[in-house]
Order: C-alpha cells, then structure tokens, then sequence
C-alpha cells in the first residue's frame, strides 16, 4: 500500500510540474514538427518525372504500322506522348537542346532511339518500354512462324500496359520525415526520462524529506520501489501522449501492432529509469551524475539518428552506432511498423531490461549498503 | 513509565566517535530539553532514536521495546519534526499532511479527520489547498510540526523547530508544544534558543563530544554551578581586549565576548572584580557599565562546556 500511495505522489508531483510537461511532452513534439517538417525532402523517395515527349519517324508498313500505333496509343496512357517528326525539324538537336526527351525511327526491321543523357530517368523509361515493345514483337514473330493464328490474340488482346512495374527490396511502405521523426522523438525522449530518474532518491535528500520517509514506519525498499513505479508512470504516459499525438495530429504512421510497439518502448523507459538511478549512485555529486548522463544521452541521440538518419555501412559504423539504445530500439520499432516483424523487438527488450537489471541491481547495492536514502 | 530508554549507545562515523556510550531516560509526560553545540552528538542521538541511523552497540527502547526489533511499533509512537523543513512544495498543505500521515497506516475518514485536527491545531486549516511555496517561514515551520503529529505520535521529537521564524510564529510554536504536552505527549526539545529550553522543558540534558555531561531539571543543573557568578562589563565599541589576561584574573572560569558586552563567570567564593576592572585599566579599555548576574541556563551551559550554545 505504501508502495502505491507514494508512487501515486510522485505521479501527482511530476504532473504538476510545468518542467516535466514541457520538457516530456511538448519538447517532442516541436521537434518532431520541425524536424519531419524542415527534413521532410531528404527522406521522399519518389521522384516526379512528368510527361515524356518523343519524336519519332515511322517508316513501318503493314501489320507492324498497326502494332506501331498500338503501342504509341497504350505509351500515352503512361504519359509518353509521340510526335511525328515534320520534314524540315532537326530531331536529334531537339533532343540535344532538351525540346525533346527522345528521338525514334522505327522500320519494320528495327527501332532505333535516340535520348538525352542529361535526364537519364526519362531516357530509361522510354528505352524500357520500346524494349518491351520489341521484345512483345520478336516473340509474336516467333509464334507466327508456329501458329500465325495466334499473333493477332497476342498482339491484340495481350497488349503489354505494365511497362513499369515497382519492385521494392523492402517493405512497400516506407517511412517519411515525420514517420521517422515520429520514431526518433519518442524513444529519444523516453531515454531522456533517466535525468529526472537520477534525481529520484537523490531529491528526497536534497528536499529534506527523506529523513521524515525514512522516520514513517515504511521500509526502505518501498520507497525505492514506489518512487520507480511512480517515476515509470509518468514518462510512460508521457512517451505514450507523444505517440498517441503524432498518430493523430502528425498523422505519423505507428503501423498495425501497437501495442507491440508501446512494450518496447515501455521497456526503453525501464531501462532509461533505470540509467539515472544506477548513474545517480555511481556519482558522487548531483552534477557529476546529470553531466555523465546529459553527455550518455546527447551521444546516444546522435548516434541512434535523432536528429538525422544515420547510414552506418562500415563493420565500424555499424559497431559505434549499435552502442545506442535508440539504435536497437529505433530498428526493432521500424522492423515492428513497416515489415510486420514482431519478432524483431525482442532483441531490443531483451537488452533493455537485461540493462535495466544491471543498473537496477547497482543502486539497489548502493541503497542497501548506505544508511539513509 | 519511560517512553525513551537509551542504554550504553555508541556511534561512530568511521574513525570519529558522534556518540560515547550514552545512557539517557525520558519519562512519559516529559518536556525534555536536549542541549549540545553543533557537532555534539545531538542529532546523530535524534537519528538513532528515530531509527534513521543504527548504533553501534548499546541499545534504544521505546516504550520498553527495542526500536530495531520492534521498528514498526518504535516508528508509529514517535513523530520527528526535522530541524529542516521536510515537506513537497508541490503538494498542498492539506496533501502533504495526508501523504505522511498516509504511511502511518491512517485510511479513509480517520485520515481525513486527523489531518484536519493536526491543521486546526497549527493553525493552518484555512489554508488547505495553499502550496507552501507562498507560505512564509513561520506557516512552513507549522505546517512541518502537522506532518509530525497528525497521526498522533505519543513521542514528539522537536529539532530546532523555531529556527529563523518570527517572535510571533515562536510564540505560536512553544504554545503548541505545552498544549501538545498537555494532551499527554511527550516532547523531546531541542534548541539553541536558551530561553526557550528554560521556558518550556521540565527536564534538560546537556551532550558535550558525544556524552551526557548534565542532566536534571533547571533548578538541579543550575545548582551544579552555584558557586559560579556572572560579571557583564559593556566597553567601548571597538575596544581591543586581550581575554586570555582577564581568564588568568584569580577565580574567572570563563570569559565571553559579544560585541562591546563581555561576560565574564567567576567563582562566587573569589573577590575578582577589582584585579578585573584592573587588568581592563592597564589595557587602557574604556568601562561603560558594569552588571553582576545570578545564573542561569545559559551560564550553566557555558560553565560546563566552555562554549555558547551558540558558538559554531
């Protein structure tokens, strides 16, 4: 009961403390909206190609001519729209000058293309799908030559429109800048939940009132607890405000697990709770613990990609960057938000509560040991 | 019956003994007044009674039971009002009292009524849902005293509960201990304000280097030093004064100066006062008045420590 009654003033203590509201909530969620705001281009994969305009010369005859037209008929459905070249126009030097993204003769024997290499994505798209379109012709060519009586249903009704067809290495959905900021907030500020941690017990001494808790007939223990269970509430519910309001109002996407996602980040709260307390102990003064841990929690941000994603490629890079809670604990949420892989959090729980132990079981010794709180 | 009984009790701070093998009693109904200079074990013997330390050897009982095996029990009797002032500043009057008094083991609607009785009786009721952050340092010393007595501690002990309030807060806080003693606790007092000591505790206890060195009521400690007098001489404001010459005057015991007033205690059966105003002559030290005191609590204390209980 001691246990509850003191937990529920440390919430009601943390709660009215306009510091805490500021510095827990509303400090995220600026950022958040700065950051997924100000870095929203660097994280936009797609990019705009527009319409696509191509000269051609049609020197076919024919069935082909017919085919020809087809394609020309379907391309413009892609937005690639074909221009007979007129007499007296220099085509190749329109494509040069960029007038034009591409120049090309068609024959009944072959197709030659002629694009500008300065826009190398326009020039692909249309070298892509004239391939297509040969490839389509050869292998209706081949078939003519077994059954002829078959080249009209492939050329007519099998005609090829998903000339561009998007393949992803990944998942289909990708975060953007507030998707990842979204991320990157939130568990930066559950970390930075072990400053006020440090202040926990530390603070009782400070105040003058632990000498009056310790006088109450209540077990050392129970204020230890107590005040963790209370300090874990309010960053909780903080972190979980943060999330709760980019969902809604960012409209950050959290994916479909999240209560998933709320365990993992509960467990990085543990643990950063756990960081000030163990901190707290080791140091000897209230400002050697805050500066050990404000230097912890600044180099953990960077290198974990708060404040801007970290592509860590070299066996090096990747080890620095790995030395971050926000690192396993971003990756396993990205794993749990885009690739439905729920197992991917178990790594970063397992760590943050095998830590949270640790540091647990470090103040808990000291505690133990000293008289007094 | 005593409600406090410490017995041979030790405690040392590493190399450095706060406490020698203290042997004191407290008796139920007492005002008890605990006198010592800072550093002179007063507070580490607060400490250990109220559990928050654990001594060395010897032991503490309160109520006849031993305060480490009966922890509990010890801690409900016994309400401690710090010397500093130990409540949340972002809680309420009313919150504050009800969080301490909560892990006393009080629910529901005795909590309530004996929070409310402990605010009536410090005079703060109307101030139930005032932070203490507006408070001013009388109503905060107040409110402290609240949180140490709402769940009705048969032991109260007091460190220092008057420290930098004003004469009118003072007043309102030695009330409040007589009537608290009145309704049958038992205080243990302590204070650098003499006069205060002398005013309220029926029985007072002089700590020196960690041991007892007196201990009665006023009127005993009083008659351990009757064959002591007190000479007060106001000088010259900015007069320099070798004290070692008038210390080595013929039956001075002890020599204090404070500003321009020296006191000087002497052995009443010594006739002293010429070779004084003498060695003051010779110094070329201008004598304004010159007052003879019969003893007090104060001298009492001098006399057997060597220091003003104010002296740091």
């Amino acid at each position: 009961m001691n246990i509850i009654r003191i937990a529920f003033k440390e919430i009601k203590s943390d709660f009215r403390d306009s510091r805490t509201l500021v510095f827990m909530l509303a400090f995220p969620i600026v950022l958040m909206l700065i950051l997924g705001t100000a870095l929203s281009n660097t994280f936009n994969t797609s990019t705009s190609v527009g319409e696509i305009h191509v000269l051609y010369k049609d020197q076919t005859s024919g069935e082909f001519s017919g085919y020809v037209r087809q394609f020309m008929k379907e391309a413009k459905k892609s937005a690639l729209h074909f221009k007979r070249i007129s007499g007296q126009l220099d085509a190749k030097k329109e494509v040069q000058q960029g007038y034009y993204d591409g120049y090309m003769t068609i024959t009944n024997e072959q197709i030659q293309l002629y694009v500008n290499d300065t826009n190398s994505i326009k020039g692909s798209i249309i070298q892509g799908m004239t391939a297509a379109f040969a490839d389509q012709y050869n292998i209706a060519t081949a078939v003519a030559k077994v059954k002829p009586e078959q080249v009209q249903l492939l050329m007519n009704n099998k005609v090829q429109n998903d000339y561009i067809k998007e393949t992803s290495l990944h998942s289909k959905r990708q975060p953007g800048a507030m998707d990842y900021y979204a991320i990157a907030m939130t568990t930066m500020i559950a970390l930075y939940g072990a400053l006020p941690a440090s202040y926990l017990i530390r603070g009782e001494r400070t105040r003058k009132t632990a000498d009056r808790l310790l006088a109450a007939p209540v077990h050392k223990f129970e204020i230890f607890i107590g005040k963790i269970f209370g300090n874990m509430v309010v960053n909780f519910l903080c972190v979980a405000i943060v999330i709760t309001f980019s969902k809604f109002v960012f409209k950050a996407y959290w994916g479909h697990h999240l209560a998933l996602v709320y365990l993992v980040v509960f467990t990085e709260v543990l643990f950063a709770i756990s960081l000030g307390l163990g901190i707290s102990y080791i140091s000897r003064t209230e400002g050697a613990a805050r500066t050990i841990l404000m230097v912890v929690i600044q180099l953990a941000s960077f290198l974990g990609g708060a404040y801007f994603k970290i592509e860590a490629t070299g066996p090096m890079e990747k080890f620095i960057t790995n030395l971050s809670p926000l690192t396993w604990v971003n990756t396993a949420l990205t794993k749990i938000i885009y690739l439905n892989d729920v197992s991917a959090g178990s790594f970063a729980m397992l760590l943050n509560v095998g830590l949270a132990a640790l540091f647990l079981l470090i103040a808990g010794t000291a505690f133990t040991r000293q008289e007094g709180l | 019956m005593n409600i406090l009984e410490i017995k041979n009790v030790t405690k040392k701070f590493g190399d450095f003994i706060a406490v020698d093998n203290m042997s004191l009693t407290v008796a139920e109904g007492e005002i008890f007044g605990f006198l010592g200079t800072n550093g002179a074990g007063k507070s580490t013997t607060i400490n250990m009674i109220s559990g928050l330390l654990r001594a060395n050897s010897g032991e503490i009982k309160i109520l006849g039971k031993d305060i480490h095996k009966h922890s509990r029990f010890a801690k409900k009797n016994i309400g401690i009002v710090p010397q500093d002032i130990a409540i949340y500043e972002d809680l309420t009057t009313y919150e504050n009292v009800k969080f301490f008094a909560g892990l006393y083991g009080l629910r529901g609607t005795q909590l309530h009524k004996q929070v409310e009785e402990a605010l009536e009786f410090v005079g703060l009721s109307d101030k139930h849902k005032s932070y203490p952050k507006s408070f001013s340092g009388g109503m905060k010393r107040r409110l402290n005293i609240a949180c140490a007595i709402a769940h009705r501690p048969k032991l109260i002990i007091m460190d220092e509960p008057t420290v930098g309030i004003d004469p009118q807060s003072r007043n309102y806080i030695l009330n409040s201990v007589k009537k608290l003693n009145e309704m049958g606790c038992t205080i243990i007092y302590t204070s650098h304000y003499m006069e205060e000591v002398e005013e309220i505790c029926s029985r007072i206890a002089i700590i020196d280097h960690g041991k007892i060195i007196a201990e009665g009521t006023k009127e005993q400690l009083k008659a351990i030093i009757t064959n002591t007098k007190d000479v007060w001489i106001e000088i010259k404001p900015m007069e320099t004064i070798d004290l070692n010459k008038i210390e080595a005057v013929s039956g001075v015991k002890a020599v204090q100066m404070e500003e321009n007033l020296m006191k000087v205690s002497s052995d009443v059966s010594v006739n002293n006062l010429n070779d004084i105003i003498q060695c003051l002559i010779n110094d070329k030290v201008e004598i304004r008045s010159l007052k003879e005191q019969s003893p007090n609590l104060e001298t009492v204390f001098l006399t057997l420590t060597g220091r003003s209980l104010r002296d740091h």
